[in-house]
């Protein structure tokens, strides 16, 4: 009882959901960072002690590691690819903070991290919208639509070049969440809730965009959040090769078990296929109860034999992704 | 000084390169950053040691040789600041090599009452320790001086920044006294004021008895070296610590140490009033309510409540949990969960967010008792109770457990959330989930309005 009461002091009581913050796009990251490397995660270790009493070095001493705060993780820069190049970076993270989400660094892995200095120390910028871990065959991706926007940002930019951006962001599967969200953010209304940038709250795309985003989706289709977001976005835009890769990612999602995206990707695409999902699909009640993952199902085939979707292409599986960093981000 | 113009070619460094801006004069400054490694111990005046622990290093401006620190230097200490740095004694200093020295004279001008006046001038010692012994020891007098000041300050009831009491910062500059003047050779000096130091009663066990007597026998040798820190015993909070002692000064303190153990006291602000105290308590046997945080809220300047009045809350509030069983399935159908009372005062601290879903409930008067759920030591849900039986449930936390109704709805009150959702429960465990408009939200009117007209369209049964 004593742990939960101490522990508890560090984790706030009463309203137990903390404060969420402004999602960071790959742009926004761009940006804000002064500092963007490729790094291998070294080691996460105590920040150093400096006691302010003789009482608080007789505690540290006791217990060197009982001390909670201030942790740096140390990162081997293996590409610096904004600011001037370095090799070892600390970095202040911190220990029982849950809420506001702070960076992740995971030992032994590669990760893209978003730094800035504060105080004469390396902080994460955006939070856990700023340590990302893209798998080794999406790092290019990342990499080049990331150098885009700095070059971009460096030389000055019209609308429309940004629109572009976010356009081929959207279309390659690795970076997709980063670019869709910078189109139509509200598409992702769990993040976009707490989002208080100032965004454009409806892109128009021309057709050649449309087609450049039915491109992508088709030649690296995504089944998660996207799903969604993207079939909302190429609503009306005619190509068969596109409804077999939307009906194939939500058939993906529903055999993961992901009851929340399926259920919105499954709207998405009914209403792509000119249905209404009000009606074909379980309703849903106003809590945040997840929607019942069998009767899904049930509803989806139905839909799809109803509206005559064509059969969906196969998704190769992903592996899984860190959770709580970037679109993963908890609400 | 390890700070750049810019107009230099541009620096590199292993550990990153970091830009600002001096806040005075706009000069764009590069630092590098740097690696600590390991920290292995402490010094007996309390200076980190081990790989890379040395002081932190400061940006300095080189045009007007401000330390550069937002932590410090705020807006609205800038004129301050820039007068500062203009004196004929600040760029005198500035001719010197430590940072540190600079810093604690700006925070002697900003912060002239905080204790971190002494500690940057122990810091700008450390940064001057192994060259020439004059700045050296001009660093550690001045160092001396301050803590000779802050261990004359009066011991209050509350914590400064760095959570060290008042009492506790008071013994820690008596004590560092002693061993600044055994590191400036001043042994006889030094040993009188260990002997006033060490008479105190309360510090002849202990932690302190054993720095005393590390530090007596230093002087005996007459060592004026760097010492490592002692291994001693920790401290008790319950024996030094002036919360825990005033708590345990409350009238019917025996009868409650006899079926309760307070955990944790601390000098707190509650309500608006400053020398509240936070106790956070256990029940020394299994019973309904398992553990207890309360805030006895300070009155003219003192905790205005006893532990007989909290005995009696506690038994109100018991009774209660008892008139609702529900709340004791729940606590029994899983491990590691407990029921804890929450007391602001000898009540609930009910807030503004909260009332919208009581009121909403439709209970008589206010709720009687609050109760924290709390799986391991994870709080899952807070509960209000009414007097009458039956209560509200207003949050839960995002980890469900499916062994009973509580904690298995996705529920959560924020009057903006989408959509604000509570729990309206009756004695007996027959509950129903309810749900508000959205605060500020356009559509929250239509949705009110939806509600009025289809009342049972609020309730989600089970």
């Amino acid at each position: 009882m004593k742990r939960a009461l101490l522990l508890a002091l560090l984790l706030g009581s009463g309203s137990v959901f903390g404060y969420p913050i402004s999602p960071a796009t790959l742009w926004n990251l761009a940006a804000d960072a002064e500092l963007v490397v490729v790094a291998r995660v070294e080691a996460v270790h105590d920040d150093t002690f400096s006691p302010m009493s003789f009482a608080q070095a007789a505690e540290w001493k006791a217990d060197p590691t009982g001390r909670g705060g201030a942790e740096l993780a140390r990162l081997r820069v293996t590409q610096t690819l904004k600011g001037r190049p370095a090799e070892v970076l600390e970095v202040v993270t911190s220990r029982g903070i849950i809420c506001p989400a702070p960076g992740r660094f995971l030992v032994g892995e590669t990760v893209l991290a978003f730094l800035s200095s504060y105080a004469g120390h390396w902080h994460v910028e955006g939070r856990s919208y700023g340590t990302l871990y893209p798998e080794p065959d999406e790092l290019p991706v990342v990499k080049e639509r990331l150098a885009m926007a700095v070059a971009l940002q460096t030389t000055g930019f019209t609308p429309a070049q940004k629109l572009d951006w976010a356009v081929g962001t959207a279309a390659r599967r690795a970076t997709r969440w980063q670019g869709a969200y910078e189109l139509a953010s509200a598409l992702d209304s769990i993040h976009a809730y707490y989002d208080d940038r100032p965004r454009d709250p409806e892109v128009k795309l021309t057709r050649a965009q449309r087609q450049a985003l039915a491109d992508g989706f088709v030649r690296e289709p995504s089944a998660d959040t996207t799903t969604a977001m993207m079939a909302k976005l190429l609503e009306g835009h005619a190509d068969p090769a596109l409804d077999r890769a939307f009906v194939g990612a939500v058939d993906a999602l529903l055999e993961e078990g992901d009851a929340w995206a399926a259920s919105q990707a499954a709207g998405a695409v009914i209403a792509r296929a000119g249905g209404d999902p009000k009606t074909l699909l379980p309703p849903r009640d106003e809590t945040f109860a997840p929607p019942d993952l069998a009767a899904l199902r049930e509803a989806w085939a139905h839909a799809r034999a109803k509206l005559r979707m064509p059969e969906g292409s196969r998704l190769l599986p992903r592996p899984p992704r860190p959770s709580g960093v970037g679109e993963l981000t908890p609400p | 000084m390890s700070v750049l113009v810019v107009t230099e070619p541009p620096m590199t460094s292993p550990a990153g390169v970091m830009i600002s801006k001096c806040p005075l004069d706009e000069t764009a400054l590069e630092t590098p950053g740097r690696v600590v490694g390991q920290q292995t111990g402490l010094r007996l005046d309390l200076r980190p040691v081990g790989e890379g622990a040395l002081e932190r290093p400061l940006t300095r401006c080189p045009r007007c040789q401000l330390i550069v620190d937002p932590h410090l230097v705020g807006e609205d200490d800038r004129e301050a600041a820039r007068r500062l740095v203009a004196t004929a004694s600040y760029q005198e200093e500035a001719r010197g090599r430590s940072d540190h020295a600079l810093r604690a004279l700006l925070v002697a001008e900003l912060r002239p009452q905080s204790s971190e006046v002494a500690f940057e001038w122990l810091r700008a010692s450390w940064e001057l320790e192994g060259g020439a012994a004059a700045p050296w020891r001009r660093a550690t007098e001045r160092a001396l001086a301050a803590f000779v000041l802050l261990g004359q300050q009066p011991v209050e009831m509350d914590f400064d920044f760095d959570g060290v009491s008042s009492l506790e910062q008071r013994r820690t500059a008596q004590l560092m006294q002693v061993e600044l003047l055994r590191r400036l050779e001043r042994i006889p000096e030094a040993l009188a004021a260990l002997d006033a130091f060490a008479v105190q009663p309360e510090l002849q066990r202990g932690a302190y008895a054993t720095l005393v007597r590390v530090e007596r026998s230093l002087l005996e040798r007459k060592d004026s070296s760097p010492q490592p820190f002692p291994d001693v015993a920790p401290f008790d909070p319950k024996e030094d610590d002036p919360a825990h002692v005033a708590a345990s000064h409350l009238g019917g303190w025996t009868e409650f140490d006899a079926e309760f153990t307070l955990e944790r006291a601390r000098f707190d602000t509650h309500h608006g009033q400053r020398n509240s105290i936070h106790s956070m308590i256990d029940a020394r046997e299994d019973r309904p309510l398992d553990g207890a945080w309360w805030f006895n809220t300070a009155q003219d300047g003192a905790p205005q409540f006893t532990w007989t009045q909290f005995l009696a809350a506690h038994a109100r509030a018991e009774r209660l949990v008892l008139a609702n069983p529900w709340l004791l399935d729940w606590k029994r159908a899983g491990p590691q969960r407990h029921l804890e009372l929450w007391l602001g005062g000898l009540g609930t601290d009910l807030d503004d967010m909260n009332r919208l879903a009581w009121d909403d409930a439709g209970f008589r008067a206010d709720p009687v008792a609050e109760i924290i759920l709390r799986e391991d030591h994870l709080a899952v849900a807070t509960v209000y109770l009414a007097v009458a039986g039956g209560g509200i449930a207003t949050s839960v936390n995002e980890k469900r457990t499916l062994d009973h109704w509580l904690t298995a709805q996705p529920f959560f009150f924020h009057p903006r959330g989408d959509p604000p959702t509570y729990l309206r429960v009756e004695a007996s465990g027959k509950w129903a989930m309810r749900v508000l408009g959205r605060v500020e939200d356009p559509q929250a009117d239509a949705l009110e309005e939806r509600l009025k007209r289809d009342p049972l369209h609020r309730k989600v049964t089970p």
